[in-house]
């Protein structure tokens, strides 16, 4: 009798929070790693509890595989259609297949339920257009926050040593350069320093590095008025690497790289090898971001005592023409799954999602924990910098879905520095590198779908563009000529017309 | 016994031998050489092959051995490949030793079968799709089981019971034992060169799986140490938007070598133990008398 009294009892306990459990909606995400040193959030994490008391939602977040093993991941997912039901998206070529297949849902419905981040994030028609097939917008397409946060930096202590000024154009860069790599400046007596450290690099957040040598040398074509993939003349549509003034950029880092003034390295190193090497205080003049500069400024003036960094603003070429790059304006991209949608879940997306955009859920995924991750003084959100980001991280992995690039939010993420003597007000050098940067806006470069043997035109044109930079092959009219004319056999021409198509039906050229 | 006086022609040839293999050496042992040395690069010094020990630093391991994902990740590794090992071990031998005996009826028929999926194989999708449908998705079970026995391995195996003296096999019918008797009290105990070596096969496979833990596991904390290892190497290229603390304790170069050693070390002092039997396993099962 006792037995069944405790059994009955426990059963009516019980019942108010099983009709709770009932009511809940289960929501699998699945996103890339924010901090990928952390491991995922704990089982207990404040997060799951508060999204199921107050939305309603039984959270499931899981971490992608970074790169192009995430993008594995997600399409054996949807050849099982077992996608999640709200998941990030880094391929676009991913995305337009799983478009294709009929695995997405169009978001357009969800758009009204979360009103306050519709308007701040997903109003923008022009980048609607990116991820919009058949008049229905097929992808959560977020503006880009960290974009254009790339400069060449110039080691300040070794202009004045040398009596040098900072340069404003290609020659006069050339000419630092060299100075930088044979009048010793850092005085060791060894000739151990370069006038400039880039590598080739296509892989970098925000930015277009355009068919050739990466990001790091877009300032080169930049100065010469043909940075980025294509010309955007409605007169004359074509790829820049047509324009001659494309030849003559080519020429120019030739000239870098015969002088010696490059690090030998550029073509094979990696990005984090160059990191390693600017820190190490081997350039006088590197191609960096602002968050790498701030990850790095520790160990650089330890390494460089009385070292002293400045921005350069993209030199000039002979017509006065100066960018350091392209850029797009579109930043992460989240999909929802068909099978999600189908499953009546869009409610359930469009509330965590307005919920992560501000307030309580913006700062719990964010930045974490308050005051044990991060506290709050004058509103800025402040990092506790005690705590490793190995630990700390795993409370805010899902932080891509939250920041909004808000300013309290980049003082919070770039702040104040003081090391090696020196201030530095990373908030303020993101705005100076965004605004002195002449950035040319090429988001519509994203319309353009990839060619079937993208890969192929992109190997073509890298690897002749890297064999006339190291002098493999001399630039003369019959090697650029017979440079161009292969561009037949990757049908380069298919590709251009199809871009220009596209780009012109998408109103990017007008 | 008197050394055989050789001729200068002889002495010459012989000296060559030695010089070549010599060349080998330093060739093989170079690149080696340098991983370890660039492991323990401090910041400020370029990568060379030789580093003097006051410039040692340690903090490229360190960095990484403190992770906190890292000795959870190691822990996987680990029961992925006894695991592993174990399983695989067991289904090839159950495979191989009835295939290598000759009154296995459709015998043929069905290493044909074998060998058809060593040369076409199912393809990462309808794999994929196999091991969902099993409910093995996010289980050890998933990366254990999906490729546990490899055919080659399987036919080395084969091969090597087909090598053992039948006399032996008929000596323990006749004082009747059965299959299973045979198996473990005769032709096992005569395996240990076959069992050592193709193991040491599974674990260095198991050990370095990265690609099916990526595929069919999403729970971080099953991952094993070359996924968390990535993952941490990933935020080194990332600083445009990634924090990490990795990166700034310890060169990129230092830190990616460091982790070649660390995932490197545990087979390669596994190695010397199974050395001995590892040359004799391999060229007895690829002959077939």
């Amino acid at each position: 009798m006792k037995i069944g009294a405790r059994v009955l009892c426990s059963l009516l306990l019980a019942a108010p929070g099983a009709l709770a459990q009932a009511n809940l909606t289960d929501l699998s995400v699945a996103l890339y790693a924010a901090n990928p040193e952390a491991p995922a959030p704990p089982a207990n994490w404040e997060v799951y509890r508060l999204v199921r008391e107050k939305l309603g939602i039984n959270l499931r977040f899981t971490m992608l595989p970074t790169g192009a093993d995430g993008d594995n991941r997600l399409g054996a997912l949807a050849a099982a259609n077992d996608l999640p039901d709200l998941f990030e998206v880094r391929s676009l070529a991913l995305f337009d297949r799983l478009v294709q297949q009929g695995q997405l849902a169009p978001v357009n419905s969800l758009l009204p339920q979360m009103p306050k981040r519709t308007a701040e994030r997903y109003s923008d028609a022009r980048r609607n257009l990116l991820v919009t097939t058949n008049g229905q917008i097929y992808g959560l397409q977020e503006p880009v926050t960290l974009s254009r946060q790339y400069a060449i930096w110039v080691r300040k202590d070794w202009l004045d040593k040398l009596g040098l000024k900072a340069p404003t154009t290609l020659e006069e860069f050339f000419e630092v350069a060299r100075a930088f790599t044979e009048r010793d400046p850092d005085g060791n007596g060894r000739n151990d320093t370069f006038g400039f450290g880039g590598v080739i690099d296509f892989d970098t957040a925000g930015i277009l590095p355009g068919l050739g040598l990466g990001n790091h040398f877009q300032w080169v074509y930049g100065a010469y008025g043909v940075a980025g993939t294509w010309n955007y003349n409605p007169k004359a549509f074509a790829a820049n690497l047509r324009d001659p003034n494309f030849r003559r950029a080519t020429e120019y880092i030739r000239r870098l790289v015969e002088a010696k003034v490059i690090d030998p390295d550029w073509a094979t190193m990696r990005r984090a090898d160059l990191r390693t090497r600017w820190q190490q205080g081997r350039y006088g003049m590197f191609f960096e971001s602002v968050g790498g500069l701030q990850a790095g400024l520790q160990n650089f003036h330890a390494n460089n005592p009385g070292a002293e960094l400045l921005m350069l603003p993209p030199p000039k070429g002979p017509e006065g023409k100066s960018a350091m790059g392209t850029y797009s304006s579109a930043g992460w991209l989240y999909a929802v799954s068909k099978r999600a949608m189908d499953a009546g879940k869009g409610p359930a997306i469009a509330r965590f999602l307005e919920w992560a955009h501000s307030g309580e859920g913006y700062f719990l995924l964010g930045w974490g924990r308050y005051k044990t991750d991060y506290t709050l003084p004058n509103n800025v959100p402040t990092i506790n910098t005690q705590i490793p980001i190995s630990v700390r991280g795993s409370y805010t992995q899902m932080r891509w879905l939250a920041f909004n690039g808000n300013p309290l939010e980049m003082r919070g993420r770039y702040p104040e520095i003081n090391v090696g003597g020196r201030k530095y007000v990373m908030h303020q050098l993101m705005a100076q590198a965004q605004r002195q940067g002449n950035w040319i806006d090429r988001t519509g470069d994203l319309v353009v779908k990839a060619a079937a043997n993208q890969a192929d035109i992109e190997r073509y044109v890298s690897e002749n563009l890297v064999q006339f930079a190291l002098g493999q092959r001399p630039i003369s009219d019959a090697s650029w000529g017979q440079f161009l004319s292969g561009l037949r056999n990757v049908r380069f021409e298919q590709y251009e017309e199809a871009a220009a198509k596209t780009l012109r039906e998408s109103g990017y050229l007008k | 016994m008197r050394k055989r006086s050789l001729s200068p022609g002889d002495r010459l040839f012989e000296w060559s031998i030695d010089l070549f293999l010599v060349g080998v050496l330093v060739v093989t042992l170079v690149p080696l050489w340098y991983v370890v040395m660039v492991s323990f690069l401090p910041f400020g010094k370029s990568p060379s092959l030789f580093l003097a020990p006051w410039d040692w630093s340690f903090e490229a391991y360190a960095q990484l051995i403190f992770q906190p994902t890292i000795w959870r990740a190691a822990l996987n590794s680990l029961v992925l490949t006894l695991g592993g090992v174990a399983i695989s071990l067991t289904l090839t031998v159950m495979a191989a030793y009835p295939l290598s005996r000759r009154e296995l009826p459709g015998r043929n028929l069905i290493v044909g079968l074998i060998l058809f999926t060593f040369l076409f194989n199912a393809g990462l999708i309808p794999t994929f799709l196999v091991v969902k449908d099993l409910g093995l998705l996010n289980t050890y079970w998933s990366v254990l089981l999906n490729g546990a026995v490899s055919v080659y391995n399987l036919l080395v195996m084969k091969t090597f019971f087909q090598s053992l003296p039948e006399s032996l096999e008929e000596a323990a019918r006749i004082d009747g034992a059965n299959d299973w008797q045979v198996l473990w009290h005769v032709v096992l105990p005569l395996s240990r060169p076959i069992l050592l070596t193709i193991g040491l096969f599974y674990g260095v496979a198991n050990w370095n799986n990265f690609f099916e833990p990526i595929l069919f596991l999403s729970d971080r904390s099953l991952m094993p140490l070359p996924v968390v290892l990535r993952d941490i190497l990933t935020g080194l290229n990332v600083a445009e938007y990634v924090e990490g603390t990795a990166a700034q304790a310890a060169p990129a170069e230092a830190l990616k070598m460091a982790a070649v050693v660390l995932i490197t070390l545990p087979m390669l002092l596994v190695y010397p133990w199974i050395q001995r039997y590892f040359t004799k396993g391999v060229l007895i099962g690829s002959v077939k008398e």
